[in-house]
């Protein structure tokens, strides 16, 4: 795969982190740039745009006894955004694709198109209507359900090969491990 | 690969399973009637149907030796709905519940 090709794929994968990222650089810009105004009109002896710089620094030094519930709340809304933005830095973000080997092109799949074609595999392989089946893919694993017809005893083992073969027809890169719930009451006559 | 999926009706069972017992007991299939359940992924049915039974006159001429015991009919009666449901359906078929609402007399009325 080619750089370009495996940017594409890492693009599409990939939550993007760009409004994040924006709106922290709006912030310090804002930021950045009013002090900056502040200083120079401090330097040029105009009036303040808010406080000026001397105010600023009093006002910084006289935060600690600005009263409890004020410094708790500032802390707290402090705290949360940082873990918020701590972890959207730090977590992979991936979303629910994954990419199927093509010949000629990048084929990425939303695994809820895969889940589906899994889905109408199983209840196909179970006899059971496709209403019947869920599957939820995650990344290594996939959960496959099924409500079974009353009477007819699904075969576990059968499904599970042919939800298997039914992935690797996918040709997706990496395997998928399948376990097969089947509910334990069924539905009679569906 | 199959072309398609056979199912029952549930309305289907229970007509099936009506039709079934009236043919053990010996009844009219409107007289009987049935409930399809599920019961841990079998099925289960529930039969209120009449019994046929033969009238007190025919049984003194016959003798009380050839008569066999209602309940035993009823038992036997349910264990073959469970088989002939079971074999007609290809369904599992967990249990038949029979529940014996009245008596039907079956000998032939003198004309």
């Amino acid at each position: 795969m080619s750089r370009v090709e495996s940017r594409i794929v890492r693009r599409e994968t990939h939550s993007p982190r760009t409004v994040a990222a924006a709106c922290v650089a709006i912030v310090l810009v804002v930021a950045v740039a009013w002090l900056a105004v502040e200083g120079i009109l401090h330097l040029l002896g105009m009036r303040p745009l808010l406080f000026s710089p001397r105010a600023q620094l009093t006002a910084l030094a006289a935060a600690p006894s600005a009263g409890t519930p004020l410094l708790v709340a500032v802390a707290a809304i402090a705290g949360v955004v940082g873990v918020v933005l701590v972890a959207l830095a730090v977590l992979p973000g991936r979303r629910p694709r994954r990419v199927l080997r093509g010949e000629r092109a990048v084929v990425v799949a939303d695994d809820e198109m895969l889940a589906s074609a899994l889905a109408r595999r199983a209840s196909r392989a179970a006899a059971v209507s496709p209403d019947a089946v869920t599957v939820s893919l995650g990344r290594r694993t996939g959960v496959v359900r099924i409500a079974p017809v009353s009477g007819m005893r699904v075969n576990r083992d059968e499904v599970r090969i042919a939800v298997a073969e039914e992935f690797d027809r996918a040709h997706s890169t990496g395997s998928m491990r399948f376990s097969i719930l089947v509910s334990p009451t069924g539905k009679v006559g569906s | 690969m199959t072309a398609g999926r056979d199912r029952f009706e549930r309305i289907a069972l229970e007509h099936l399973a009506r039709a079934v017992a009236a043919d053990e007991l010996g009844v009219g299939v409107t007289d009987v009637s049935a409930t399809v359940r599920d019961e841990s992924g079998a099925l289960a049915v529930r039969l209120a149907t009449p019994i046929a039974v033969s009238s007190l006159r025919s049984l003194r001429s016959a003798g009380a030796g050839g008569v066999q015991p209602l309940a035993e009919r009823l038992t036997e009666a349910g264990a073959q709905v469970r088989a002939r449901l079971g074999s007609l359906t290809g369904l599992e078929v967990a249990r038949v519940d029979l529940r014996a609402t009245g008596a039907v007399i079956s000998e032939r009325r003198v004309r």
